[in-house]
């Protein structure tokens, strides 16, 4: 008697704990499913053994727990202190979720002659940040703004030949934006009703998002002995499509990456260098890794 | 250079005698000599400014100075989050600040305007301008950042307006007046780079009909200009016309147009030039009226400059300037010779002609210069930056400088640079009785004008331009033209070419943008 109180306990303990970690029962079941196929004794005992899966204990447990030993390898899981009440996952969030981030990476220009002539390079270190408001059903809109910087020095162009004249020149790319877009959270999955021991494993879960939008991009390049108008600071109004995905690392914090590339047409349209090479436009594309903060 | 090489080397007397006696005799009765008496002579006396009036005209021809041989021609930088303001009397600079975007103000010392806080993201510009419009506001400014321009130092740069018109402080802020490692040679009438004393033996001679008698042997004092000369300074120097490497100017053009590419400048003395800190190769290839009247064995002829030109190549010179031309038939001598030096790197700067009121006939080394990558024609401007009366129009005229036109501001438009005193030099333009041997060691600041004196401020440029690190003749033109400031009609016309030199905007050359 007191073995079928303990067996029926031992159930009900399982059962609450199943419902709460699903996934991890269900990797379970399969071996399982094969140990109770093929029978087998307990040692100790000698009463039969049978592994029971998580599904099919709630309905035969009172029955069959005065003479068969349940042996199931979460037993000691279900010793394990009370878990909290099985939560469908996606009710777990608010339907706003309201988060912050900084991000740094690479940008590269389409322009490239014109970039290497006077700067030695066509793109480099990006970094900036922003935030974003997000909606449980996955739509979210993000405001965001990065700074590129580059030092050169100014140049003569001559039959493509480009003679460097050792005055110090600094580009300065401010890109401003707001973007909308959609995150492709994971399907909920039905509660499994017992999940004992199991946790979460392999990846966490990784959030895709793709977006666009469009904002300003304020160009300024500045020399050495510049005066009145040598210097160059101008607005270009941008557009852009992104992609990426978030790695949430806990309730509060997160990672991602995000690659996007940026329309900004007519910002090269001035009377430097570019314009000798014939390049009008400072489309670039974006690479950045990312850091969120809040939820 | 034989001469001289025999006298310097203890040759005998003999010999001199003879090869004398064998050059005269294959001269006519001109006794061809130049003898090297001392190797030093006393010190240039420096005259200073010769502000008289007189302005030494454009030379309108090399022949022309022959004749007596001849027989016959270029939105500022303000610091954010303050204004300037000068309130009118009575006026609470609050009050008015409330109507603006302004907000507190301060009064600094020394001044009867306050400088106005306002918020930095504001634009000063702007906010000046809302100010601005205010009855209570006398006036407002943004607080502009001033940078210091290079201004030399020599006492007399005041009259440099040629310098100054182009912009030259802003650009000795960027390259302050090139290297040592660039050298520009200057073909001309030589130049005062040499103290030394030459005896030269001077026949008769008729001008205008007047007769000039023989002065015999008489020694001729020579010293570097003192606004010239320094240590290394010189280099490379060769006299084609008395075939030796002494090319002492014995007219004062070559001198004149070696300051404005040279002078000395920052030394609390005289006159600035362009690119001072260069090195001069002097190279004389023109023949002054001394030289006619001292028999120099050779006149500036086509083949003279052309071995001139390959002689400045062929030595380092990265610059060539060449304020002398002439009319007349083609020169292809001169035309493979310029050729032939922009292939081994150097630039040619050549004076566009001065004879526009003398029926503007073509001048046969300016018009070989244009259609050469890496020499340029040259016209010159006068201090109002228009076209001096005398300059050349022409389809090969590429650039303009200034060269000065006292018709349009008297003496003080003139090109002032450091050369001979002409009072102890030009007796020749005296009467018979007050004829005498010159002296080449008096030195005075004097007003020249012409494509002459235009042609060196391009020189300069591509100096400082070379040492910047445009190292290519042609790049160097092209970078002249594509900066320069367009005057007259829009784009090139006759007049100015491509326009005023700018030198600034060439040096900075371009960012990605601007």
């Amino acid at each position: 008697m007191a073995r079928g109180a303990l067996g029926a306990a031992v159930l009900r303990r399982l059962a609450r704990v199943g419902g709460v970690l699903g996934l991890g029962v269900s990797l379970a079941a399969p071996a399982a499913a094969q140990a109770m196929a093929a029978g087998s004794r307990d040692p100790g005992t000698g009463r039969a053994a049978v592994i029971w899966t998580a599904t099919n204990v709630p309905a035969c447990a009172p029955a069959s727990a005065k003479d068969i030993l349940v042996v199931c390898p979460s037993v000691r899981a279900a010793r394990q202190p009370r878990p909290r009440p099985a939560v469908p996952a996606r009710s777990r969030e608010p339907t706003f979720t309201v988060q912050g981030f900084v991000h740094a990476g690479f940008l590269g220009f389409s322009s490239t002659e014109a970039l290497t002539a006077v700067y030695d390079a066509s793109g480099g270190f990006l970094w900036g940040g922003g935030a974003r408001v997000g909606h449980r059903a996955g739509l979210f809109v993000q405001a965001g703004a990065s700074r590129f910087a580059v030092d050169g020095e100014r140049v003569f162009l001559f039959e493509g030949q480009v003679f460097n004249l050792g005055i110090t020149s600094r580009l300065t790319v401010v890109p401003v934006d707001v973007s909308g877009g959609w995150r492709f959270r994971p399907a909920p999955r039905p509660a499994p009703p017992v999940a004992a021991r199991v946790r979460p494993r392999g990846p966490r879960r990784w959030i895709p998002y793709v977006g666009g939008g469009a904002g300003f991009v304020r160009v300024t390049e500045r020399a050495e002995f510049s005066e009145a108008g040598d210097d160059f600071e101008e607005r270009h109004v941008s557009y852009h499509v992104m992609a990426g995905v978030d790695v949430p690392a806990g309730r509060w914090l997160g990672a991602g990456i995000e690659a996007g590339w940026r329309w900004v047409p007519d910002a090269l349209a001035g009377d430097g260098i570019a314009a000798a090479f014939g390049e009008t436009d400072l489309h670039h594309f974006v690479v950045v890794g990312r850091l969120t903060f809040g939820r | 250079m034989h001469w001289r090489r025999i006298v310097e080397t203890g040759g005998g007397i003999g010999a001199l005698v003879t090869a004398l006696w064998t050059l005269t005799a294959a001269q006519g009765p001109a006794p061809t000599s130049r003898i090297l008496r001392q190797p030093i002579a006393p010190p240039a006396i420096d005259r200073g400014l010769l502000d008289d009036g007189n302005v030494t005209g454009p030379r309108h021809k090399v022949a022309h100075r022959q004749s007596r041989r001849m027989g016959s021609t270029a939105t500022a930088d303000y610091l954010r989050g303050r204004v300037i303001v000068k309130y009118r009397t009575n006026v609470s600079a609050a009050g008015t600040g409330r109507r603006t975007s302004a907000s507190a103000a301060s009064r600094p010392s020394w001044a009867d305007f306050d400088v106005v806080a306002i918020d930095p993201a504001l634009d000063p510009v702007r906010v000046a301008s809302e100010l601005e419009a205010s009855p209570d506001v006398e006036y407002a400014q943004p607080a502009y950042v001033v940078r210091p321009h290079h201004r030399p130092n020599d006492p007399l740069y005041d009259r440099q307006w040629n310098l100054q018109e182009i912009g030259m402080e802003a650009a000795w802020d960027i390259n302050l007046g090139a290297t040592s490692a660039v050298t520009v040679a200057v073909l001309d009438s030589g130049l005062a780079f040499q103290d030394a004393v030459y005896e030269f033996t001077a026949v008769e001679f008729t001008d205008d009909g007047v007769r000039y008698p023989a002065l015999g042997n008489v020694t001729v004092p020579f010293a570097a200009a003192p606004e010239l000369s320094g240590a290394n300074r010189f280099v490379s120097p060769h006299d084609f016309i008395w075939d030796d490497d002494s090319p002492v100017d014995m007219d004062g053009h070559g001198t004149h147009v070696a300051g404005t590419i040279g002078q000395v400048t920052d030394n609390g003395v005289g006159l600035a030039g362009v690119a001072f800190n260069v090195r001069l190769m002097p190279i004389k290839v023109i023949a002054g009226d001394w030289d006619d009247i001292f028999g120099s064995p050779n006149v500036g002829t086509d083949d003279v400059v052309a071995r001139g030109i390959r002689y400045a190549a062929d030595n380092g010179a990265k610059i060539i300037n060449m304020s002398i031309g002439r009319d007349g038939p083609a020169a292809p001598v001169i035309t493979a010779a310029m050729q032939y030096a922009v292939s081994r790197g150097a630039f040619i700067a050549v004076s566009a002609g001065n004879d526009y009121e003398r029926g503007n006939p073509v001048e046969v080394i300016a018009e070989a210069a244009a259609p050469i990558e890496g020499a340029m024609a040259v016209a010159s401007v006068g201090r109002g930056l228009r076209r001096a009366y005398y300059s050349g129009v022409h389809d090969y005229v590429e650039i303009a400088a200034p060269g000065g036109d006292t018709r349009s501001g008297g003496s003080a438009a003139g090109v002032y640079q450091q050369t001979f005193d002409a009072a102890f030099t030009d007796f020749f333009l005296e009467p018979p009785s007050r004829y005498g041997p010159p002296r080449f060691d008096v030195f005075a600041y004097r007003a020249f004008q012409g494509t002459s004196m235009a042609a060196p401020h391009v020189s300069g440029l591509a100096a400082l331009l070379f040492s910047q690190g445009i190292t290519s003749p042609a790049a160097i033109e092209a970078a002249i033209k594509q900066f320069a400031t367009d005057l007259g009609p829009t784009g090139r016309d006759d007049e100015y070419g491509y326009g005023l030199i700018n030198p600034r905007a060439t040096l900075r050359g371009l960012g990605l943008l601007q």
